[in-house]
């Protein structure tokens, strides 16, 4: 059948069938591996995931002007958190998916003034201004937090903690903890949670 | 860009947060007048600028919802939130529940009779909340209403309690219809919950507005909906998760239904 004729009758059938759902892509699933990238950081430079097999890699969801990700690096100690990972051999890359079009749009310098401000220590600030690594990753919140295992395969994927209006005194850190199990070569016990924070703007 | 946010707290009428000069969110609380010996409503009221919009009890993909943190005098007890039914936005990639303009939130506040109530009560209550458009913003306040002292604009009368009573879910033995054993298919940690309809509502089911789920994450952007049954993805949390029940609210052609489901293992 031509293509364009069977996204005819697949558009056909879904109608008959009444589906009305707005068909998100899927989520990524744990224990497969997670889709490969390559990104510019916002000095330019290509970092590619694929650099990085045989190193445990944290990926962050971010935007500088959500008040998730602001209260997380000034006083929730983000910055902290990357650089305790990245000291027992984590590679953690922050991501930035929002659009240019969109009014939380920083250019690269602007974004990089920002998180030196907020003292991140991230191995790399990346620029994905066209959503494409985002989506495929489904990430939908900022922050929202993926831990890649050496071989390449998804451990963990949700939320940063269990504290989404940062008013407990002590918090389930869930990077932390899917890092420290995953390093002991455990099972991460809890390797899904509900992310929260503002949308990725994409 | 600058944003200039400024969040006061206030008495019965709380100020605006503001942005570039925009007021936001302005929050109040109403109250019917009458005997407070007996059970009364309370109605807290967000009034928004345009295009600005605040979160349901299931916010969707994100956002957050409105926290409320009553501080009601002694022998008194304050009833669930009662939640308009909320409006769906967002796109192929983000759900989101919420409310735009105005937003009226019902609770019944009740004298326990477990202490003798002494004049005439001071209601005060606490919300958080974060608020979007294209940007978001937290924000946070205190109101507190003085029941002896109700201005006019602070009155929940009848006519609007009955309005706002209006606008909340039906309850689920008025859907002319059954709901038959939801049937789950698993793969790995993904769970797809369906829910079959029967009866006179079938044909008019337009949408399922879950409410959040212990231990599962729910893909709300993928909840499908034929002619007689509604399919919510889940993602499990931990291999230990067992489903329970599914809460939500069944979208029908002009109407909305409160449902709680269990859910056989």
């Amino acid at each position: 059948m031509p293509k364009g004729l069977r996204t005819a009758s697949i558009l056909v059938l879904a109608l008959a069938l009444g589906v009305v759902a707005l068909m998100g892509s899927e989520p990524l699933k744990i224990g497969e591996p997670v889709p490969a990238f390559e990104l510019k950081d916002v000095s330019g430079n290509v970092v590619k995931l694929a650099d990085f097999k045989g190193k445990f890699v944290v990926l962050e969801w971010t935007n500088p002007n959500c008040p998730f990700v602001v209260r997380h690096y000034e006083q929730a100690g983000m910055g902290a958190l990357q650089k305790e990972c990245v000291e027992k051999g984590a590679v953690w890359l922050t991501i930035n998916s929002t659009s240019t079009s969109h009014k939380d749009f920083e250019k690269p310098e602007r974004l990089s003034e920002i998180y030196a401000k907020w003292k991140a220590h991230a191995s790399a600030l990346l620029m994905d201004s066209d959503g494409t690594v985002g989506k495929k990753y489904d990430a939908k919140t900022t922050p929202h937090m993926y831990l890649i295992g050496k071989d390449g395969k998804l451990l963990y994927q949700g939320a940063i903690d269990d504290d989404p209006r940062g008013s407990k005194e002590a918090r389930v850190q869930y990077v932390r903890e899917s890092l420290a199990e995953a390093m002991k070569g455990g099972k991460v016990a809890q390797n899904v949670t509900t992310p929260y924070g503002c949308s990725v703007k994409y | 860009m600058l944003l200039t946010v400024l969040l006061m707290l206030g008495s019965a009428t709380a100020p605006a947060q503001v942005v570039d000069g925009e007021r936001i969110v302005k929050a109040s609380m109403l109250a019917e007048r009458r005997d407070y010996s007996k059970p009364f409503y309370v109605g807290i009221q967000f009034d928004l600028s345009s295009g600005w919009y605040l979160y349901w009890i299931n916010p969707g993909d994100s956002g957050l919802p409105i926290e409320v943190t009553w501080e009601l005098p002694e022998g008194y007890e304050a009833g669930p939130i009662l939640y308009p039914v909320p409006q769906k936005y967002g796109s192929s990639e983000s759900i989101a529940y919420g409310f735009k303009r105005q937003l009226l939130l019902l609770c019944e506040i009740r004298p326990t009779g477990r202490s003798r109530i002494v004049g005439t009560p001071s209601i005060k209550v606490s919300l958080d909340w974060l608020v979007c458009k294209e940007s978001c913003l937290r924000g946070s306040t205190e109101v507190i209403l003085d029941l002896n002292r109700l201005s006019p604009s602070q009155e929940m009368t009848e006519d609007l309690l009955r309005r706002a009573k209006a606008r909340l879910p039906r309850s689920s033995s008025s859907l002319h219809g059954t709901v038959d054993i939801p049937e789950i298919v698993r793969d790995g940690q993904m769970e797809r919950v369906t829910l079959r309809f029967s009866g006179n509502e079938r044909i008019r089911i337009k949408d399922f507005y879950p409410e959040p789920i212990d231990d599962y994450t729910i893909e709300h952007s993928s909840i499908s909906v034929s002619n007689n049954q509604v399919t919510i993805p889940l993602m499990a949390q931990t291999q230990h998760s067992t489903l329970k029940r599914i809460r939500g609210l069944l979208i029908t052609e002009g109407d909305a239904y409160q449902l709680d489901i269990p859910v056989v293992e």
